[in-house]
Parts: C-alpha cells; sequence; structure tokens
C-alpha cells in the first residue's frame, strides 16, 4: 500500500518542476500503472517513492510508515526492479542474489526455495554461476526481477519492467504481477506499452509534465473523455492509446 | 572524413571526461578547472624535477666524454618506448564493446573513420607524454648548448614525430593479436596482460633509468653503452630507426646544416603522419571485427540437472555488512580499469622499489649510513612509516567511491541500507588495501634500513594509521563532490580530481610529518606514538562526525 500527498520535487540546477503536487493512493491487492510520455515524471515518481531521491515537498508511506521518518522499515517492505539493469557487470549471478538476499535478511532455507522458484520460472536457473556481464539484457532484466522478489516482499515496485524481456518471460511477469496482487500484495509499474496497461492494469495514473493528469480504471478514462466529447473536444477513439493521447494534448477537464 | 573532428571530441570526452571551456558556466566550474590545472602543474613539476635531474646528470656525464649530442638519442628512445608502453596500456584498457561504441558502429560512418578517431585520442595523451620525456632531454641540450634558434622548431617536430610512429606499432601489434587469441577477448585476460605488460614496464624503464644513474660516472661504462657501433644506445637506435633520424635532425641542425636537418625533421613528422594513416586504413576493418568479438559473451551454464545442487551449495546467509564489502570489493577489483589505476600500486611501487635496490645497490648501501646511530634509527623509522603511508593512502579506493558507483546508486538507494552502512564497506574495503601497503611498505624500507622487529611493528602501526585517515578524507572528499555523470569508468577513477587531491595532499602530509619527525628529535617510540596515535585519533574523531555526514550527504544526493 502507497500513499504519495502533496509531493513536488526540482532537481537542482533545474527551474523546472519534475513532479508537481502529486498525490496518489494505491491499495493493497491492486495492480497500478504508471503511464505518460518520455520525461513526463514517471521514474523521478519511482525513485521518491523507493527512497532514491527526497521529495522537496509531500509525504510518502508505504504500508503507514513514513518514508521520510523511517526509511529502512519502509524500503524493507518494497521490492524494486529499475529501469536500468546493467549496473553489476562484474558480479556472478549468484552473487548479486546473494548480496540481495543479506541485505534484505533473507533466511537460508527460504533464499534457496524462492531462488529455485523463480529462476526457474524465469528460465534463469541454469545461468546462476555465470557472470552478469555475459548475460543479454533480457537475463539481466529478469535477473533484477527475481532479486526484487527474493524477500517476498508485499509491495512491488518495477521501472519500465517489459523492457528487453522476450513474449514468454514477458506473459510470465504479468502472471507474477497477477498472481501477487490478487495475493493481497500491491503492484505499482510504469510502462510506455499500453496495451499491457489496458489488460493488466486495475488502475492507471497519467502523468504529463509533471502533474498528475488523471487515476482510475481505464472505464473512467472513457467516461472521462466522453464527457470532454460532450463539451466538444476533439476524442479520437476509445483505445487506451486514443484516450492516452487525448489527455496527454488536452490535459485533464 | 566530416564527422572525423567530433568523433575525436567525443572520444576525448568519453576517455578524459574532458569538456569544452564553452561549457564551463559557473564560478563552481571555473574554481574546479582551475584546481585540475593547479594539480596538473604540481604533478607535471614534481615528475618533472625527476626527469630533468636526471637528463641533467647525463648531459654532465656526456660531455665529460664529448658525447652529449647523444643525450637526444637517450631521450628519443625513452620517449619511444614510454610511448609505445604507455600507449599499448591505453589502448588495450580501453578494448571493449561499449554500448556508445555498439552504437556508433550502427552510424555510417567508416571503420577507418571510427579507429582514425581513437588513434587520435591515443595520440592527444601519448603525445604529451612523449613530449615531456624528449622535451626534457630537448631543454637541458639546448639550453646547455645554446644552438641556433630554428634548432628549437625541429626538435618539436621530431618530439611530435616520435609518438606517431610508437603508437602505429602499438596499433599494429594489438590489431591482429587482439584478433587471434581468444585468451586475451576477456575482462581477465586484459587484466592479467594489462597488468603484466605496464608492471614490466614500469620495472623495465625504471631498471633501465637506475642502471644509467648509478654508472653515469664510470667513462669506460659510458663509452660502451652511449657511443660506438656495439653500444646498447646505437643497438637501440638501429631497431627502431625513428629515434636515430631524430638524433641526426637535430645533430644536423646543430650543427647549423639546414637543409640536411629541415630535410629529415620534417620528413620524419611526415613519415609519421603516413605511418599513422597506413596503419589507420590498414587495420580499421579488422579492429571493428575484433572489438566485436570481444563484446560476445560466453555464457557459462550449469549441467542439466545440477541446479538443485548447486543452489544448495552456493546460497547462504551471511552478514549484511560482509554482504556489502564483498560487492564493493569485487566490483572494483575485479575491473580492470579500476584494478590497475588503483590498488595495483600496492603491487607496483614494491616492484619498482626492489628494481632500484638491485639496480643502484652500491649506491643504496651507501644511504644505509643515514640510518646509523639514534638520529639514523628515527631516519629509517620516518621513511619506512613514509613509504607504507604511500602506498596505503594513494591506492584511490576511497576517494573514488561513490563516484565509481554513479551508475548503479538508483538501485543502491532503494535498499534498506542506511547510507553509513554502504559507505562503511567502502571504507573497509579502502582500508584493506591500506593494511596491504602499510604492510609492504613499512617492512620493506623497514628491513632495508636495518630497523628491529618492534620499530618495524611500530612503522606499520603509524603508517596504518595515518593511511585510515587518508583514506577517510578521501571518502569524505568524494562523498562530498563525487563525479555522478561519466560514461567511461575511467572518468570515475584516473581522471578523478579528488584521487589526484588524496595523493598529492597525503605526500605533503608526509614530507610536513618527516620534517617534524626530524625536528621534534625524539625516540622512534615517541614518533610511532605521535604520528600512529594523532591520525588514529583524528581518524575516530572524523569517522564520528563522517557518519552524520553521510546519511546527510546520501539523503539528499540526485543520482543520473
Amino acid at each position: 500500500m502507497f500513499s504519495l500527498e502533496a509531493i513536488s520535487k526540482t532537481y537542482s540546477g533545474s527551474t523546472r518542476k519534475a513532479v508537481d503536487s502529486l498525490d496518489l493512493a494505491i491499495g493493497d491487492g491492486e495492480i497500478f500503472g504508471f503511464l505518460g510520455p518520455n520525461g513526463a515524471g514517471k521514474t523521478t515518481t519511482i525513485r521518491i517513492l523507493t527512497g532514491v531521491i527526497a521529495p522537496d515537498t509531500g509525504r510518502v508511506s508505504i504500508d503507514d510508515i513514513d518514508l521520510g521518518k523511517e526509511a529502512l522499515a519502509a524500503k524493507a517492505r518494497c521490492g524494486s526492479v529499475p529501469d536500468n539493469p546493467e549496473l553489476w557487470n562484474r558480479l556472478k549471478a549468484r552473487e548479486y542474489l546473494d548480496f540481495i538476499g543479506d541485505v534484505y535478511g533473507v533466511a537460508t532455507a527460504e533464499r534457496r526455495r524462492r531462488i529455485a522458484e523463480l529462476a526457474g520460472r524465469f528460465a534463469i536457473d541454469d545461468v546462476l554461476g555465470a557472470s552478469i556481464g555475459t548475460f543479454s539484457r533480457g537475463m539481466k532484466q529478469k535477473l533484477c526481477v527475481v532479486g526484487s522478489l527474493l524477500h517476498d516482499p508485499h509491495n512491488w515496485i518495477l521501472d519500465e519492467p517489459m523492457v528487453g524481456l522476450d513474449p514468454q518471460a514477458s506473459f510470465d511477469l504479468k502472471e507474477l504481477m497477477r498472481e501477487r496482487a490478487t495475493a493481497g500484495g500491491c503492484v505499482f509499474f510504469s510502462t510506455h506499452v499500453l496495451e499491457v496497461a489496458e489488460k493488466l492494469c486495475d488502475r492507471i495514473g497519467v502523468i504529463s509534465g509533471g502533474r498528475l493528469l488523471f487515476t482510475g480504471s481505464l472505464e473512467d478514462l472513457r467516461a472521462l473523455r466522453a464527457g470532454a466529447k460532450e463539451a466538444g473536444e476533439a476524442v479520437r477513439g476509445e483505445s487506451l492509446e486514443r484516450l492516452f493521447l487525448d489527455l496527454v494534448e488536452n490535459g485533464a477537464s | 572524413m566530416r564527422a572525423f573532428p567530433a568523433l575525436v571530441a567525443l572520444d576525448l570526452r568519453a576517455t578524459f571526461g574532458w569538456k569544452p571551456l564553452g561549457e564551463y558556466k559557473g564560478l563552481r566550474d571555473w574554481l574546479k578547472l582551475a584546481g585540475a590545472v593547479l594539480l596538473g602543474i604540481l604533478l607535471v613539476g614534481d615528475i618533472g624535477f625527476v626527469f630533468v635531474s636526471s637528463a641533467l646528470t647525463q648531459y654532465q656525464a656526456l660531455k665529460g666524454q664529448g658525447l652529449e649530442g647523444l643525450l637526444l638519442l637517450n631521450g628519443a628512445i625513452m620517449a619511444s618506448v614510454a610511448v609505445f608502453f604507455l600507449g599499448f596500456i591505453m589502448i588495450l584498457s580501453g578494448w571493449s564493446l561499449s554500448p556508445q561504441e555498439t552504437q556508433l558502429f550502427t552510424l555510417p560512418l567508416g571503420d577507418r573513420e571510427l579507429l582514425g578517431a581513437k588513434f587520435a585520442v591515443t595520440f592527444l595523451s601519448q603525445a604529451a607524454i612523449g613530449l615531456f620525456l624528449f622535451g626534457t632531454s630537448l631543454a637541458v641540450f639546448g639550453i646547455s648548448e645554446a644552438p641556433p634558434p630554428l634548432w628549437w622548431v625541429v626538435g618539436l617536430a621530431v618530439a611530435l614525430a616520435l609518438p606517431l610512429y610508437a603508437l602505429a606499432l602499438a596499433w599494429l601489434v594489438l590489431v591482429p593479436l587482439m584478433s587471434v587469441a581468444r585468451f586475451i577477448r576477456s575482462r581477465n585476460g586484459i587484466l592479467l596482460v594489462s597488468g603484466l605488460v605496464g608492471a614490466g614496464f614500469a620495472v623495465a624503464f625504471n631498471l633501465y633509468v637506475q642502471n644509467s644513474m648509478a654508472r653515469l660516472s664510470d667513462p669506460a661504462w659510458i663509452l660502451a653503452n652511449y657511443a660506438g657501433p656495439g653500444s646498447v644506445l646505437n643497438l637501440m637506435g638501429s631497431t627502431w630507426p625513428p629515434t636515430l633520424f631524430a638524433w641526426k635532425a637535430l645533430s644536423a641542425a646543430a650543427a647549423g646544416r639546414w637543409p640536411e636537418a629541415l630535410a629529415i625533421g620534417l620528413g620524419l613528422l611526415a613519415g609519421g603522419l603516413a605511418t599513422s594513416a597506413l596503419a589507420v586504413l590498414l587495420l580499421g576493418g579488422l579492429w571493428k571485427k575484433s572489438v566485436v568479438a570481444f563484446g560476445e559473451g560466453r555464457l557459462r551454464r550449469l549441467e542439466a540437472g545440477t541446479t538443485k545442487a548447486f543452489i544448495e551449495r552456493h546460497f547462504r546467509r551471511g552478514p549484511r555488512g560482509l554482504a556489502l564489502f564483498l560487492r564493493e570489493w569485487r566490483l572494483m577489483n575485479r575491473e580492470p580499469r579500476f584494478f590497475l589505476n588503483g590498488p595495483f600500486i600496492v603491487v607496483l611501487m614494491p616492484l619498482i622499489l626492489a628494481v632500484m635496490y638491485v639496480a643502484q645497490r652500491d649506491n643504496l648501501s651507501q644511504l644505509q649510513g643515514l640510518f646509523v646511530g639514534p638520529e639514523g634509527r628515527r631516519n629509517a623509522f620516518l621513511a619506512a612509516m613514509s613509504l607504507g603511508a604511500f602506498l596505503g593512502s594513494s591506492t584511490s579506493v576511497a576517494a573514488t567511491a561513490l563516484s565509481r558507483d554513479a551508475k548503479a546508486l538508483p538501485a543502491l538507494l532503494a535498499l534498506p541500507v542506511s547510507g553509513f552502512a554502504y559507505m562503511m564497506a567502502k571504507l573497509s574495503h579502502a582500508l584493506a588495501w591500506a593494511f596491504a601497503g602499510a604492510l609492504i611498505g613499512a617492512v620493506s624500507l623497514g628491513l632495508f634500513a636495518g630497523l628491529d622487529a618492534v620499530n618495524i611493528v611500530g612503522a606499520i602501526f603509524a603508517s596504518l594509521a595515518f593511511s585510515a585517515l587518508a583514506n577517510l578524507v578521501g571518502l569524505w572528499i568524494d562523498t562530498a563532490h563525487p563525479r555522478l555523470a561519466w560514461d567511461n569508468p575511467m572518468a570515475a577513477l584516473k581522471q578523478n580530481p579528488n584521487s589526484v587531491f588524496v595523493i598529492l595532499g597525503s605526500i605533503a602530509a608526509l614530507a610536513g610529518l618527516d620534517w617534524l619527525g626530524v625536528a621534534l628529535r625524539i625516540g622512534t617510540g615517541g614518533l610511532a606514538a605521535l604520528i600512529g596515535g594523532g591520525c588514529g585519533l583524528a581518524f575516530a574523531l572524523g569517522l564520528a562526525a563522517y557518519s552524520r555526514f553521510a546519511e546527510r550527504k546520501l539523503s539528499v544526493i540526485e543520482p543520473r
């Protein structure tokens, strides 16, 4: 369960707000898709949510734990997949997973069980002894996914998780996201692939220019745009892609 | 070739973190540049002093035999050899298919254009080294002999020409080698080869210089090694003709034979440019193929049915602090570009000193006279402590700690790890190398100087305390001013001013401590207590303050 209240962030050396007065609440058992054009503020929001950067104003809480005040406890409740998996090329896959396991304090038996299960599911169990530098981008992405779930976190945050994955892995990841939400977990992910968001998400959020333009279900978005059409605005269709483009171009109305 | 200047600028930026002057905006940018220039001047002055002294000694010894002109042949050989080996290491350490390289290969750019830009970048950096080495001989000869002004012009043309030949040779050796040798086509292979070549070159170069210095007072040795058809210089000059031509051009210029001097000097420069162009033309395609082949990873898969046993064998819970330490240790020491330019000094420097000892045994034995008696023991203690402290504080591990992790910060900061614990893993890594450096330095020089076991232990203690403090200062500086934007890892380490600042600062502080140690006239026990205790106390107090600083800084840092 995440809550972001009145979050704003301006990077040092910039005068433009990367995120502007953002309010967002995501409940348990929910898959939330975060959409927006390039430079909209998606990664900045995710970095604030994962505690990588601090917001200038506002409050973030994870499972009712204030991230600003109890950062380590809040972070321990999350697993996150960063947007760039090219990080650990000098480590072997097993060393990376053991590192993540030690950081989250995962017990030996639990660690072995989860690695066997998750690495097998994503078909990387036979390369656990290999150097990450020899992995393809997709394999690195799968490894990050496995690492992010090693401690069985209640909340799962993924930044562009489908990039580089083959169709089977992409399918497996979507299945896993649904399983975790069904089991009561909270899944938050950003994506450019609108079809994924359309089919997978319980709710979506659309951000542009640092401002959250919309949150709700696809039906809510359709209703919103239908209202806009009645008010005389140009609405080009019913697909999420069309609705998204309309929303980003015209803003919330 | 319209894209060529842009490619050179791009490679310079990626390799050295260089940016055009137009991009320096605020006062902070200019202050940083001024600081870097100042440090550069200090460094060049430092090394220049050593080389000018060496050239002066050679000049005086050769002048006595009427062979002063051979100083220039010696300088040309030294510059060519140094540029070849240093260029070799630089080219080798950058041999990889980085994402930037991959993207360049997709653009409509010719293989030769791409290799030409690489060649130009290696030339710009190595020519500076060649110019510096050859320039010291030129300067000593030119100032002492006062040749006509045009002699200097010929000297400059020759100095610029020599690196062209040496680098063309380095590329001509490396490209075919990297195309056929599968062994070298791995990161670890590169680590091994670069390390061995680097250590071998440094040791051989040092052996040559030390040997020459030790025997310059012997006229028979000078005649055997500098003059005559069978001399070492003549042999090396004949093996690598550009050096012989360089010497002939300058000799002709000094004698006022201008047509001959200009023909040879400018011919040498034109020949160097032609040789370089030919190397690029010949090697372009082969180079690209070998770089692409280098990027082909060999994924090691487990045997079918062994996964379960593998997981049982390898995965077990460990302490969080150790996990952070091991991550730090592996990521730095397995990366050749980091290891060779960082902790490797702890291995390399003692090797160079050992060679120095072997080559100059007679002269150095006289030095041992300085270590006799109570004052001598104090000198020995200070020397052993200083060498240990220098090795322990010049590994660049701490002073580049956060900069090296710039790309991984978004992932690391999302983990439930306090900023202090994360930075302590980095300090522990630096201290592990500091301990090795302090031990090797203090013990080796302590034994040479005849210190007893108790004093050696005291020197280790003092040098370790100094190194710990220097590493903490380095860590603090890099935490306060990390270099977070870079494309090439070298920009995070070798071209990181934080590292240069700590190394030069340590040298200055050690010089100050040595002066103080001699001035205070206290015994070695007192010195161990004073330096070790003082640095240890400063380290403990600094660490307490740093813990708050690191937490605060990492909570507001903005990864790129």
